[in-house]
């Protein structure tokens, strides 16, 4: 027989399953070392588990999750700063070596980019690449449409310079 | 560059992330509610804040109570009550701040919220290290009164109990210009490292800043 706590426990586990590359990014983004990393993903992992129960599944389970795990990152990486301020921000530790020379790499620029960014910040860039809607972002952030339009258009802006930036000129890129 | 190609460069990354993502299934079991988030921790640590407080303040109250006859033991434990009481107050209120935190509120007012409770706790933390010096002498009458039935401040002089005062005076000033001159050193313990922002004023002022960046926004 099937308890109601198993019952939940298993939804939950299926939705997660289905989304979870939104803990993986969103702790990604405000982590330094792996370490810290695997640290937030459990935080955010357990958070959600907890906080499931009052989920309303007349929205969609992306946007509640990407709001919690970018609720208990703040939290987290407010916490650790600290501990880390000596130190340059965000590693490239996420993936194996062979791994990492396989992607392009602006994509670790990109990333070293995201990691620069306050808090804040680094939340609206994150959902809008994840391609949701300035209504979306204004919602789960909470911020209006306009400004997180201007939000995004200023920080989009500075990424491209970042990523010229730091390309040598006539150099391809890999892909 | 144009935009789409920060999207190609994030698609790029997230179909890599598929292969490195923690399973659910398989972490279920170990971290399903045993892990504690930052805030979880924190709310842990005022309730267990709160009851301390508590002991103490009902302690102190009926040591005061019993003591009443005796002016200089009833005055160190009612200034240590008054003290034990101001931290329950304190504590009661980053405790109601904290469990009003919200995680599947949007991020901004929770983020500011996060921020206020953190500011208050860091106010809180900044002086009850300040004072805590200036606690030592009523702790001392106290201590001993409970220990051994005596009013020590009756086979001292009063140059003994000025000096005392002074001594916590002094070490207070001292801790305050420690903590401003080594802040910045990299290399310590942790906790020496709060305890030295705390005291410097660094943990409030930045505090601050963080909650003056999040208003601004």
């Amino acid at each position: 027989m099937t308890t109601p706590s198993a019952s939940r426990d298993d939804a939950f586990v299926a939705l997660l399953d289905q989304h979870r590359r939104i803990v993986s990014k969103v702790a990604d983004a405000y982590s330094r070392s792996a370490a810290d990393r695997d640290d937030l993903t459990a935080e955010i992992i357990a958070a959600l588990w907890k906080s499931f129960p009052r989920y309303d599944e007349r929205f969609p389970f992306s946007t509640w999750a990407y709001r919690v795990a970018l609720n208990v990152a703040i939290s987290f990486s407010r916490a650790e700063r600290r501990r880390f301020e000596h130190q340059t921000p965000t590693d490239f530790a996420l993936v194996d070596p062979p791994v990492v020379d396989t992607l392009d790499p602006r994509v670790a620029e990109l990333r070293t980019f995201i990691g620069t960014l306050g808090e804040i910040d680094r939340a609206l860039i994150l959902l809008s690449l994840d391609g949701y809607s300035y209504a979306e972002i204004a919602t789960t952030v909470g911020l209006s449409e306009t400004n997180v339009a201007t939000k995004l258009q200023r920080i989009r802006g500075r990424a491209r310079a970042a990523l010229t930036a730091s390309t040598p000129q006539g150099e391809p890129h890999g892909t | 560059m144009e935009p789409d190609d920060l999207d190609q460069l994030w698609q790029q990354y997230d179909a890599r992330l598929a292969s490195i993502t923690p399973d659910p299934f398989v972490v279920r079991d170990r971290t399903f509610g045993r892990v504690r988030t930052t805030i979880g921790r924190l709310q842990r640590g005022l309730v267990f804040e709160a009851i301390c407080d508590a002991i103490a303040i009902v302690f102190l109250g009926g040591f005061s109570a019993d003591h009443f006859a005796q002016r200089n033991i009833f005055a160190a434990a009612a200034i240590l009550d008054v003290f034990a009481i101001a931290m329950f107050v304190s504590v009661i209120a980053q405790l109601i701040a904290a469990t009003r935190l919200d995680d599947a509120a949007p991020v901004l007012p929770t983020a500011r919220a996060l921020s206020s409770l953190r500011l208050l706790r860091a106010r809180v933390v900044f002086t009850t290290l300040a004072v805590a010096p200036l606690m030592w002498l009523p702790l001392l009458i106290v201590a001993f009164a409970a220990l051994s039935g005596a009013d020590v401040t009756q086979h001292v002089s009063a140059a003994w109990t000025i000096g005392n005062l002074a001594f916590g005076v002094v070490v207070l000033g001292g801790a305050l210009l420690l903590a401003r001159r080594f802040r910045s050193a990299a290399g310590r313990p942790a906790i020496v490292q709060r305890i030295l922002d705390a005291l410097s004023g660094r943990e409030i002022s930045d505090a601050q800043q963080f909650l003056r960046g999040l208003v601004a926004e």
